[in-house]
């Protein structure tokens, strides 16, 4: 029998709400509907509250209007005055700064949380897992940043955690490292099966990482769901600004050759650089600055450019001296054309035109 | 030189500190972590020694240990013996005289212990009684060693609290400083001149200890 469903409603369900006096108000407001793995993230500009709303979760704050239910327990209910401490939540916890134990080596970080008994096994387990073999007697203070990393993670997996909670886990490590453990990172929780929620202002590590995005701006959650339903239709202007990239779409890689992906998008294909360990699944970014438009699709024997798509104009809406045209071209496309230029061109909804991409300017994220 | 007086201080400073040293592991974590509104008057108590002379603290404990009050009669009760001018009444004179000197340092040690790294141990499912004493205590080493060696070096030094609550018995009262005072009312320069010196050389070779073990962890500190 399912025990989640024998419980009613989702395995985390939050609708809890801190107030800071004088201060702003954050909330925590979303949902994970099963156990098991999968990965939500909060995702924001910096001071929209993002890590409040996590240290929330972890009982580090208190409700002061609300509750937080995880698998049928109550953890914290501000009308009942129920507060479970972050001692009885059983969950794990991973800071920005890693916060390992300086006096401490790296065997005894991993094994701090357990008990005497089943320490020295559960260790020696861990220690190959995270790829730490012959680091067990350094101190943190002896590793470098991605071991540090690892450390922490590993001491925060280590009692097999109900729920995991990771604040901007990678934003300590230099760009290429970054990109190789968010797939490390995916593919350990996977195994691990562990629902977890990470906290990150990354747009490429929310689309590389998550399940399901909650949009956090000012306190307030804008919106959440599907992390490609989220990309893809934002509800509104506010959360559309705080995504940052006009057009994300989600893809499927047909061919690589020479360097450069297919991806068939929607009804329509496009070619990409390809950035290296790609899966079959891609989220493709495109900022609208880099979409052009042309009258007329003819195949354009003297450019350089390698997308010319088909396209119908669904809407013009004038932003300053720019204009932004949305387009159908198989997949929903948004350009940022001059309002000069859509004058020329007489540009109007409904008309047929060409929308023009560098393969350069198509940015590819895995999303496996 | 004064060897029964140089013996009973020792004596006196060790017990002041082990006792100093219970009683403010538990009022320094109160005083470094509570929230409540009225802790300044706490910290303002407790701090008290630092400015009041020790002719007034040691008038206060005298009433307070004098047979006519509550303490004076259930110690007199419990021992069949009276507290001032005894060696009991003059460790808790000393417990109280010291007490900034032990509280102080360990309370600014366990505040400037990450709190990150405190909360990192609750998620881990350790209580906080657990926490304090697997992360706070042993980060906080060089503020419990410098409250410890204050405490001591006080303890040995001091001179009005003694004179007022304790009174002068040899070997059971008499302390290196009231000896030193003694000598020179007598004119007895010479023992006196090396008892001081004693005094001198020991309070100096523990404070540069002190230090010199603090700069190898190279962690600023203040004394108040």
């Amino acid at each position: 029998m399912d025990t989640h469903l024998s419980s009613g409603g989702p395995y985390l369900q939050a609708e809890a709400e801190r107030r800071f006096p004088g201060g702003p108000t954050i909330e925590a407001r979303f949902e994970i509907p099963e156990p098991g793995f999968s990965i939500t993230v909060l995702f924001g500009p910096s001071g929209s509250g993002k890590t409040t709303a996590l240290r929330l979760l972890a009982g580090l704050e208190p409700v002061d209007r609300g509750c937080i239910r995880v698998d049928g327990e109550t953890w914290s209910d501000a009308r009942a005055r129920v507060h479970r401490p972050p001692q009885a939540r059983h969950l794990g916890f991973l800071s920005q700064a890693y916060d390992l134990f300086p006096h401490l080596t790296v065997a005894a970080n991993l094994g701090y949380g357990l008990t005497a008994p089943e320490r020295p096994a559960r260790v020696a387990e861990l220690i190959p897992l995270l790829g730490l073999e012959g680091l067990g007697g350094r101190l943190p203070g002896e590793l470098s940043g991605g071991q540090q990393q690892r450390v922490a993670l590993g001491r925060a997996l280590a009692r097999k955690p109900r729920l995991l909670l990771l604040d901007e886990p990678l934003s300590a490590l230099d760009r290429p490292s970054q990109q190789r453990l968010r797939k490390e990172l995916r593919e350990l929780l996977r195994t691990l099966d562990i629902p977890t929620v990470l906290v990150t202002h990354d747009r490429a590590e929310a689309l590389q990482l998550g399940d399901r995005l909650v949009v956090m701006d000012q306190g307030r959650v804008c919106q959440s769901g599907d992390i490609g339903q989220v990309f893809d239709r934002p509800t509104d202007p506010a959360v559309a600004r705080i995504l940052g990239v006009e057009t994300v779409v989600l893809g499927r890689i047909e061919s690589i050759a020479d360097g450069m992906a297919t991806i068939t998008v929607g009804s329509a294909q496009i070619h990409a650089a390809d950035p290296g360990s790609l899966g079959w699944q891609v989220f493709v970014c495109i900022r609208g600055e880099d979409v052009a438009v042309e009258r007329g699709c003819g195949p354009g024997p003297g450019s350089t450019v390698r997308n010319r798509l088909p396209a119908r104009i669904t809407a013009l809406q004038p932003e300053g001296s720019l204009v932004r045209v949305a387009l159908d071209a198989g997949f929903p496309l948004e350009g940022l054309v001059t309002r000069q230029a859509c004058a020329d061109l007489r540009l109007a909804e409904g008309d047929q035109v060409c929308a023009i991409l560098k393969a350069a300017a198509v940015h590819l994220i895995p999303h496996d | 030189m004064d060897w029964q007086a140089i013996r009973l201080s020792l004596w006196l400073a060790s017990l002041t500190t082990a006792a100093l040293l219970v009683l403010g592991l538990p009022l320094a974590y109160w005083l470094a972590f509570s929230r409540r509104r009225w802790k300044f008057l706490v910290e303002a108590v407790v701090a008290m020694p630092l400015v009041l002379p020790p002719t007034v603290l040691g008038f206060y404990l005298l009433l307070a240990m004098g047979p006519r009050s509550p303490l004076g009669r259930a110690w007199e009760s419990l021992f069949g013996s009276t507290l001032p001018f005894s060696f009991e009444g003059l460790l808790i004179a000393s417990v109280l005289y010291s007490l900034p000197f032990m509280i102080q340092p360990l309370a600014a040690a366990f505040a400037s212990v990450d709190r990150s790294l405190i909360e990192a141990s609750w998620c881990l499912g350790e209580s906080r009684a657990r926490t304090f004493l697997r992360v706070i205590t042993p980060l906080s080493w060089a503020g419990i060693l410098t409250g410890l060696v204050l405490t001591f070096a006080h303890t040995l030094g001091e001179f009005g609290v003694v004179l007022m609550v304790g009174g002068n018995l040899p070997g059971r009262t008499r302390t290196v400083s009231i000896a030193i005072y003694d000598q020179v009312q007598a004119m007895d320069y010479a023992p006196a001149g090396r008892t001081a010196a004693l005094l001198l050389g020991v309070s100096f070779l523990v404070l540069a200890f002190t230090y010199a073990l603090q700069r190898r962890q190279r962690k600023p500190w203040t004394l108040t």
